[in-house]
Order: structure tokens, then C-alpha cells, then sequence
């Protein structure tokens, strides 16, 4: 494999053997070893291999080795004579974060802390096995994938402004509950309203800093503002749609023509029934996660107001935005030139729509949309904007978070003796958590520096810095 | 009660895997339901109270596996049933028919050590070796 430096931040992986597109990796001196320690760069090379694939098979500065498509990588097809592959999707289909601010500051919350972190715990529902309090039967639940983010705030679990300030409005219309198989219902019935497990979050944090005071006021961050963020997915209904989806097209992979690097990568032409088939049923997933994570943040919104003796006008919570790292989108981009619809993989990767873009909603569509992304429970969290450059260069996408450097048997021998939570507390951060290896796992050191990410997609020019959050308050599964 | 399996546990970032061996391959599927069930519920006693026949196709030995395993997964994550263990009675090229047997999951008795999303195609393999069969399965956690 032959790696081309084309600026400080992008690097080419040069056009060989069955590779239709070349590859392109946004990364940096810094963080380009551990890229190259893994079959990151290896896995980026194979998507480059599938038919339709335009421009170039890419990979944010988060990259790791995942299962087929790497996590970090971002892949658009020709919506006429290109693929769909649930495993570009990732079986968390529709895993994002959503952030809201407050009306509160941090110094006026600090001593409430200690109670804000034992009453999160107790009131979402996180952890594996664990069950939400929305009790769906069957009609309701298709209701739901049919209708994402609109149903929670039908049940007055949402506002207007929420959907407003969600990707896609909360709701993906290509939606049909009939291409979702009933085990995937059975898995999904029990879980809406419930965080998960591993990196899966809660975090109540602080605006540390402000880098763009212009979009920050627009978007209605300001330092030392107190601010709620949530990471959350489609839970065990999505990994059985990707699963369902993946065994389907195993059986009729011979009729691709084409011979795949990894069992993985197997996908339909997008234009094709069962393509058409698994956009739908990943659509209806992804609008359960939103529903999901909507449910979820109404739910913090009620623990912080009985915790802390307030009602909504004095807490003040608004959606500031949500966004989704595992999708693929029919969206419209300029390539050569020429408009296409393409469809737009984007594994463990982030919209990040300019400014004047159509898709981004009225209130931030004069300078750009949102952009979040989460880094280790330990350190900080960043918001940045969209750029003109992301959708000329990566058909609008960014980086979705740190990235993870060690894996779970790793992390667990590195902090072996150590009180990670004792660790954290002496930082100021208070963390709950339910899972007995959860801590060791998600451990700082298990990922790769969120800071020296987000500089490479700001040096790249693919997404400004806007701000950065702190954690204070960290609840996880 | 629940056979102990000696596995080989694969590092990955993202994900964990295992590879084993078995001299014949209705061994070979039995002990890899066992060791995924192992990556997921740890030393937890799992009884044999319930009983179930299983019945899977695959395109060829490792898309067999995967389906299988999908099975087992099911088994947890849909009907809240912890694997004891499988009496496999054929694993063909193509075909496997099993006697599953599981127990109701319960909390107070099972701790489950990590949800395991799904099991992947990444790298999957069943293959013949000289000394008998050997596979490797990476799970998405």
C-alpha cells in the first residue's frame, strides 16, 4: 500500500489492484502510526473496491479497525449503479449524540453534583439488559420506526424546537415497518429509553471554551454554560435489522459479480429490491434511535428538575443538535462538477453540512450545521461547525470522536490496580456507572486524544472549531 | 451445567474474537456456541431447563457458523435465554441441527460481562486442519 502526503492533514492511498476509487485519510504526523499499526488503512483500500464507489474511499482521523468498513470511514455510491452495504452502516444503525444547553451555570451547579450524578443513575435506565419505562405493544412500536423523533414529542416527550434541531428532522421518510423482521421487533420492543452499554453516555459537562464566538452565539453556547450530552443508538433493534440485512444479502452475494476482499463488505445495488428493502428497514432504525435518544433526554430533563427543585423556564434545557454516526443518506453532492445522488455510507463519521446548505435547519443554516463530537469520559468534548470544504472534499462529512487506540482485554491489563473513578474525581468529574468492566474499557488511555482529532479536521478545513465541553458528571452502561 | 471450553481470545479494537479447534465439526460448532456464550456471561452457572431444536443453513461451513451463532445470540437478546450448552448432532457443508439447551436469564444468577451486538463475517473461518477443524468468529461489541 502506497501512501501519498497530499497536505499536512490528507494523505492518498494510491489507486492498485481491484481498487476502483483511490483512498483518502484525513490524519496527521501525530496519529498516522497508530493508523497504520492496525488494518485500518487496509480495510479503506477494500471499500475502494465496491462498484459505484465516487470520488474516494475515506477515512476521518478517529479511524480504527472495525468489521469490514473501517470506523471513521465515510463511502458514497452512485445511487443508479452503486451499492448499499448494511456493514458501512455498522449494527448500531443511527448511533449518535445529541447535546442541550441550559439556563445554568456551572458555578451556581457545582454543590448540587454528587446529587445530579446519583439521580441520573437512578433515572436512566442504562447498563446491558436493562429495560426502558416506554412500554410499547406492536402497533406502537412500527409507530415509532415510522415516525422517529415526531412520536416522542406526540407523547409529550419533545418539542417542535427539538425536532427542528435534529439531523433529518428526526425522521428518516424512506421509513416502512413492514421491511423489519419480528425478531428485530422483539428486540427493540423492551429497550426504547434506555442509554446501553460500553461507550454508550450521559454526561452533564461545562462550555470551557469558546473558539467562535459568532457561530457559539448562534448556536446558544457561552462559556461556563452548563450542558447535557448524550451518546445512544438504535439498541438491540438495530444491530438485528444490520444483522438480518447482512445474512440476506450473504445468500444472494453471487449476484454482485464481484468478488468481495471481506465477507463484511457484502451488499445489494442500492437501486435493487433488497436495496431498497434495507434502506427502509434502516431507516425505521434510525428513527427508533432518535426516538430513543429523545425519550432519553426528556427523561434527564425531568431528573434535573426534581433534583433540583426547578421548573423547565428556570432549567431552561434546549436541543442544540443531534447527529448520527452510522447512516447511509440519499443525499444530492457535485462531483466533477456535475450533481449526483449519491448514497453516502458514513461509519463511525459525522454530517457536517456548510453553511447555506438547504438540509441544515433555518436557525444555524447561515453558518453551517452542528457538528459533535464526543471524546473520552476524562477530557473533553468539542462542537464545531460544517464547512463548504467538507462538502466539496467528503461529500459534507467529518469525524464522529476520539476513536479507540487500545482494545477492552488492553484496557483492562492498563488500568489493572488503579481506582479509575478515584482518577476522574480528582479531575472533577463524578462518574456512575453500571457494568462490572465498564470503567476499565472506557478507560481515558483506551482512545486516541479527541483534541489531536478535531485539530486535524480543523486544519483540513473539513469542520471549525466552535467550542469544547468538560465533563463534570459522567453516567454510563 | 455449563461445559468450560478453552478458546483463544482475538484482540481487536473494536470488537473481540475467538478461535478454536475440535476434532469433528459437530464438536467444533457445540464448543464455539460455548465459548460466545462464555465472551458474554463469564463463569455465570447456566442449567440446562429449557430445550430447544435448532435448525440453520449457510452458504458454505463459515456462513453456517455465523448463522448458528446468530442463533445463540437470539436466543439472549430475544428471548432473555442464557445457552447451557448444544448437543450438535449434524454439521454438514451446508446444514446443522442441534438440541439447544438453555435457562431463563435471570439477573440475580447471570451477570452478563459484555453485550455482544452481533457476530461479524470480519475474518470469520471454519477450515479442516490436520489434526481436525478450527474456526475463528469475530464478535461486534
Amino acid at each position: 500500500m502506497r501512501l501519498i502526503e497530499k497536505s499536512p492533514y490528507c494523505y492518498e492511498i494510491a489507486q492498485e489492484g481491484n481498487m476502483r476509487v483511490p483512498g483518502r485519510v484525513y490524519t496527521s504526523k501525530t496519529l498516522m502510526p497508530g493508523m497504520e499499526a492496525d488494518q485500518s488503512l487496509k480495510q479503506v483500500a477494500n471499500v475502494a473496491t465496491l462498484p459505484g464507489i465516487v470520488k474516494a474511499s475515506m477515512a476521518m482521523p478517529d479511524i480504527h479497525w472495525g468489521y469490514g468498513f473501517s470506523i471513521g470511514g465515510v463511502a458514497a455510491f452512485d445511487w443508479q449503479d452503486g451499492v448499499i452495504s448494511p456493514g458501512g452502516v455498522g449494527y448500531d444503525i443511527n448511533c449518535g449524540v445529541r447535546l442541550a444547553a441550559t439556563s445554568l451555570d456551572m458555578d451556581s451547579l457545582q454543590p448540587y453534583l454528587d446529587k445530579i450524578a446519583d439521580a441520573l443513575y437512578q433515572g436512566i435506565p442504562c447498563g446491558v439488559g436493562s429495560t426502558g419505562f416506554v412500554k410499547l405493544n406492536q402497533k406502537e412500536a412500527k409507530k415509532v420506526l415510522e415516525q422517529g423523533s415526531r412520536w416522542a414529542a406526540s407523547q409529550g416527550m419533545g418539542a417542535d424546537s427539538d425536532l427542528e434541531h435534529t439531523e433529518e428532522y428526526g425522521c428518516m421518510d424512506a421509513a416502512d415497518s413492514e421491511s423489519v423482521s419480528e425478531r428485530a421487533l422483539q428486540r427493540g420492543l423492551k429497550q426504547l429509553g434506555t442509554l446501553g452499554s460500553g461507550n454508550h453516555f450521559l454526561e452533564v459537562g461545562v462550555v470551557d471554551e469558546v473558539f467562535d464566538p459568532a457561530i457559539a452565539d448562534v448556536y446558544g453556547l457561552s462559556e461556563g454554560q452548563v450542558t447535557v450530552f448524550l451518546h445512544s443508538g438504535s439498541r438491540g433493534l438495530g444491530y438485528q435489522v444490520c444483522d438480518d440485512y447482512l445474512a440476506r444479502m450473504t445468500k444472494k452475494s453471487k449476484d454482485l459479480g464481484i468478488e468481495l476482499p471481506d465477507r463484511q463488505l457484502v451488499c445489494s445495488w442500492v437501486n435493487s429490491k433488497m436495496g431498497k428493502e434495507y434502506y427502509s428497514a434502516m431507516a425505521c432504525a434510525a428513527n427508533y434511535a432518535w426516538a430513543n435518544r429523545q425519550i432519553l433526554m426528556h427523561q434527564a430533563e425531568e431528573v434535573l428538575m426534581k433534583t433540583l427543585g426547578m421548573g423547565p423556564r428556570d432549567l431552561g434545557m434546549r436541543l442544540i443538535y443531534d447527529v448520527c454516526h452510522n447512516i447511509a443518506k440519499k443525499e444530492t453532492h457535485v462531483v466533477d462538477g456535475v450533481s449526483r445522488a449519491l448514497c453516502v455510507h458514513r461509519k463511525g463519521a459525522t454530517r457536517a453540512f456548510a453553511p447555506g446548505h438547504p438540509d441544515v435547519c433555518s436557525a444555524y443554516r447561515k453558518v453551517g450545521q452542528p457538528v459533535l463530537v464526543p471524546g473520552d469520559m476524562g477530557t473533553c468534548s468539542y462542537v464545531l461547525a460544517g464547512t463548504e470544504k467538507a462538502m466539496e472534499e467528503t461529500f459534507g462529512s467529518t469525524c464522529h470522536g476520539a476513536g479507540r487506540v487500545m482494545s477492552r482485554t488492553q484496557a483492562k491489563k492498563a488500568v489493572k490496580g488503579r481506582s479509575i473513578h478515584r482518577e476522574l474525581l480528582d479531575k472533577g468529574i463524578r462518574v456512575k456507572w453500571t457494568g462490572r468492566t465498564t470503567l476499565a474499557e472506557e478507560v481515558p488511555e483506551a482512545y486516541k486524544n479527541v483534541s489531536e482529532v478535531v485539530e486535524v479536521v480543523h486544519g483540513a478545513g473539513i469542520s471549525r472549531k466552535v467550542a469544547r465541553l468538560r465533563p463534570v458528571v459522567v453516567v454510563k452502561g | 451445567m455449563k461445559k468450560k471450553i478453552e478458546y483463544t481470545l482475538i484482540d481487536h479494537t473494536a470488537d473481540y474474537g475467538f478461535t478454536l479447534c475440535a476434532e469433528s465439526p459437530e464438536e467444533l460448532y457445540a464448543n464455539a456456541a460455548l465459548a460466545l456464550t462464555d465472551l458474554m456471561l463469564g463463569d455465570s452457572l447456566i442449567e440446562p431447563r429449557l430445550k430447544h431444536r435448532i435448525e440453520v443453513e449457510g452458504e458454505d461451513r463459515t456462513d453456517l457458523m455465523i448463522n448458528w451463532l446468530r442463533e445463540i445470540l437470539f436466543l439472549l437478546a430475544g428471548e432473555g435465554e442464557a445457552f447451557s450448552q448444544a448437543e450438535v448432532e449434524t454439521a454438514e457443508e451446508s446444514f446443522l441441527c442441534a438440541t439447544v439447551y438453555t435457562e431463563a436469564f435471570d439477573p440475580e444468577k447471570h451477570e452478563i460481562l459484555e453485550e455482544i451486538k452481533a457476530v461479524t463475517y470480519h475474518q470469520a473461518r471454519v477450515e479442516q486442519t490436520d489434526g481436525g477443524w478450527e474456526c475463528q468468529v469475530i464478535c461486534d461489541v
